[in-house]
């Protein structure tokens, strides 16, 4: 059995990690908070732009603009959004699992595939496993996210679709359900085809009034959806890394607990040994003497 | 009769949501004013001031860069990348006309493909917009 005194180093050093992980669950919980105000205070904007992009091109006919138009893929892009910190349990792997997965699908299609990648953590991956790399974003989710981070990144994404580089641009990201749940999405963000589906074809009827011309209209708006889209799905990646973060530190920190007790029971045993031993000792010198 | 119900979005929050008995904005093909029962409309915003008015009184003006209006059935949304109100001023008029107008010279220097443009361009907007909304009364 070890000495006392080591299993007391043993306790010391755990406890240290302890106060660590307590104080990052901490941090986790505050940010996610943040993130989860930041993520319902832009579904507005999301819906809105949904809204008046979908009033549009229902008066339009698909044909009209690149960006709704439903290609033959040959190339694909596809956005991965992952953390640029670690510690945050199994999140960021799912995304990269779910990203290498459609990957090989494509793969097998004969469908050329190009990542895009926010985050740290999912460049390194993506580096060490030699996938084709179109772009890479590192601290975007560290620091606080703002829109023109989405506006930034989707520009690119629309100038390679419009010259044809891609037929189709994906995005990969967790969508924070709840603290303990996060699911990874996988949306098809270009061409953008839920606009004509929805209930917007009533509107058809309506005489709209354009300002200007609704093709010009239709180039400006297009992208805003896309962008809201990006920007969505940044703070949603954002909200669940917290959380994951904060899940994963919850674990560490009782898991810490746990071993603490476990070598504190150890501590007394060795420590009783050690009376019980001294003990027999002076007894036994006692004994001798007689 | 009948209001207009007015709803302000940027992607970080809602700024408004009123109703009003007129919306007054700068579009890209001009100044325009919207009045309940108007017609459906979408139009893209240019560089100014958005301002409401409910019942003969003026609400706070808003800068607006760039951003969408549409209407609908008495029920108008607009979406805007950034906007700025009345707090944001911290200058005069005079020196965001300064501002503005060596920005826009610098701008005019440039050519579109420049890959400094839209960053030129970007600024010069948002000194258009502020000095607008400074110099609103």
């Amino acid at each position: 059995m070890a000495s006392t005194k080591e299993i007391k180093r043993k306790v010391g050093s755990i406890q240290n990690t302890q106060k660590i992980t307590r104080a990052m669950k901490m941090v986790a919980s505050a940010k996610l908070r943040r993130a989860n105000d930041a993520v319902l205070r832009m579904r507005p904007y999301a819906d809105a732009a949904l809204e008046i992009a979908g009033k549009l091109a229902s008066t339009c006919s698909i044909s009209d603009h690149p960006l709704l138009l439903l290609r033959e893929e040959k190339n694909v892009e596809i956005v991965i959004i992952t953390s640029d910190k670690g510690l945050c349990g199994a999140s960021n792997h799912n995304v990269l699992a779910a990203a290498e997965k459609l990957m090989a699908e494509k793969k097998r299609k004969g469908i050329e595939c190009k990542a895009t990648i926010v985050g740290r953590v999912g460049i390194g991956y993506a580096t060490f496993h030699r996938w084709p790399i179109e772009k890479s974003y590192p601290g975007i989710l560290e620091r606080k996210i703002e829109f023109d981070d989405a506006i930034n990144l989707s520009d690119g994404i629309i100038d390679r679709y419009r010259n044809d580089k891609v037929d189709a641009v994906y995005l990969i990201f967790n969508k924070f359900i709840s603290v303990l749940s996060q699911k990874v999405q996988e949306i098809r963000i270009a061409p953008i085809t839920k606009l004509s589906s929805e209930s917007n074809r009533d509107s058809t009827q309506y005489k709209y009034i354009f300002e200007p011309e609704k093709e010009e209209l239709l180039s400006k708006l297009l992208p805003r959806v896309i962008y809201a889209e990006i920007y969505r799905a940044f703070l949603e990646a954002s909200a669940s890394e917290q959380a994951a973060r904060m899940v994963a530190m919850d674990g560490a920190t009782n898991n810490a607990s746990e071993l603490i007790q476990k070598l504190t029971l150890d501590f007394n045993k060795a420590r009783q040994a050690q009376i019980t031993r001294e003990l027999i000792e002076i007894s036994s010198a006692i004994e001798a003497m007689k | 009769m009948s209001k207009l119900n007015c709803i302000i979005i940027t992607p970080n929050k809602k700024v408004r949501n009123v109703e009003c008995d007129y919306i007054g904005a700068t579009g890209v093909e001009g100044d325009f004013g919207i009045l309940p029962l108007h017609a459906p409309f979408i139009s893209e915003l240019a560089p100014g001031v958005l301002f409401l008015r409910n019942q003969g009184k003026k609400d706070d003006p808003i800068g607006i860069v760039s951003g969408f209006l549409h209407v609908f059935e008495d029920k108008v949304t607009v979406i805007a990348d950034k906007v700025y109100e009345k707090s944001d001023i911290k200058k005069s008029a005079d020196e965001y006309k300064n501002q503005y107008e060596k920005k826009k010279q610098a701008l005019e220097k440039l050519e579109k493909s420049d890959s400094q443009y839209a960053n030129v361009k970007a600024e010069t907007d948002k000194l258009l917009t502020l000095l607008k909304l400074a110099a609103y009364k």
